[in-house]
């Protein structure tokens, strides 16, 4: 299967690789697997808590090149939103902007699940309740 | 025409469709059919070669599916308790932080080249038994949620494993 050049860039050239203090408050942490393939991505924010915006994004997966380049893209989108608008990330943005094809659209829907709950992590964290997903992958 | 079972393997070999079988039973009712199913048998009739044929890798299929531990209890599952997808299913946080720290000691184990080596592969050598033993337990009490999750996480160790033996 040939993969498109910008999912190759992003295997290559991954932006944001790293860990962010998982203890912080400011920080939330999303952990999802993709057992059917034994796929792991960690994907964190930090947010500003003046201003509410995502002021840094870090991820690490474990994956095939679609998954490194899905969750490495969703860290690019995320720096400078605000955690609404992150909230707004759909998994099919990804897949039109990667070219994924069909069979490795699950790479980008993990990406999707991990943005959410690193989301979900912070609002806990900070005394909110956890955003319910109304749209089901499964 | 040949008159078998072929609801599913188990009944294939006359077996009931459990995880705790009887493997002499399996071995001698593989080499039955083996011989029954030779395709050789019957060169003059082309439709019951082709027949013939189709069993035979049913058979082939069929018992090696049942007979490794691992392979049985997922198609047990499969046919037992099938659901849509296994994106359904998510594992236990704990897990997947415990997969996460995993990959990243054989991340560093590549760039520094020291030798642990044998301790990585005896942690997931270590791990892969948990689970086995998980994925017996579960297949033989027929706790079939249990078990789809120690069968998924079974492929997270099979991938360890091949992780730690490409560093080597």
């Amino acid at each position: 299967m040939a993969y498109s050049e910008k999912v190759i860039d992003h295997y290559n050239n991954p932006r944001n690789i790293g860990t962010l203090d998982k203890n912080k408050k400011e920080v939330g942490t999303g952990l999802v697997g993709a057992p059917e393939c034994g796929d792991v991505m960690r994907l964190q924010i930090e947010v500003d808590e003046v201003t509410g915006i995502i002021k840094d994004a870090k991820f690490k997966t474990f994956g095939c090149g679609s998954a490194i380049a899905s969750s490495s893209l969703a860290t690019e989108w995320l720096k400078g939103k605000s955690v609404d608008d992150a909230l707004k990330i759909d998994n099919m943005d990804i897949v039109e902007e990667l070219a994924l094809p069909p069979v490795k659209i699950h790479c980008s829907v993990l990406a999707e699940d991990a943005i959410k709950s690193a989301i979900n992590d912070y609002r806990v964290k900070n005394g909110l309740a956890p955003i319910e997903d109304d749209k089901k992958h499964y | 025409m040949v008159q078998v079972n072929l609801k599913d393997y188990f009944s294939f070999y006359e077996l009931s469709p459990s995880f705790q079988i009887d493997s002499s039973v399996l071995k001698r009712k593989y080499i039955e059919y083996s011989k029954q199913f030779h395709p050789d048998l019957h060169l003059d009739d082309i439709q019951m070669q082709t027949e013939l044929m189709q069993l035979s890798a049913y058979n082939n299929k069929a018992y090696k599916t049942l007979k490794e531990d691992i392979s049985r209890a997922q198609y047990l599952v499969d046919i037992m308790h099938p659901t849509d997808s296994n994106h359904a299913i998510q594992l236990p946080q704990d897990f997947l932080m415990e997969m996460m720290d995993f990959n990243e000691l054989i991340d560093e184990q590549a760039i520094e080249k020291t030798d642990s080596f044998g301790s990585l592969n005896n942690t997931c050598l270590e791990l892969k038994e948990q689970i086995k033993t998980e994925i017996n337990e579960n297949a033989t009490q027929e706790h079939w949620m249990a078990l789809q999750i120690s069968l998924l996480m079974w492929r997270y160790i099979e991938r360890l494993e091949f992780r730690i033996h490409a560093l080597n």
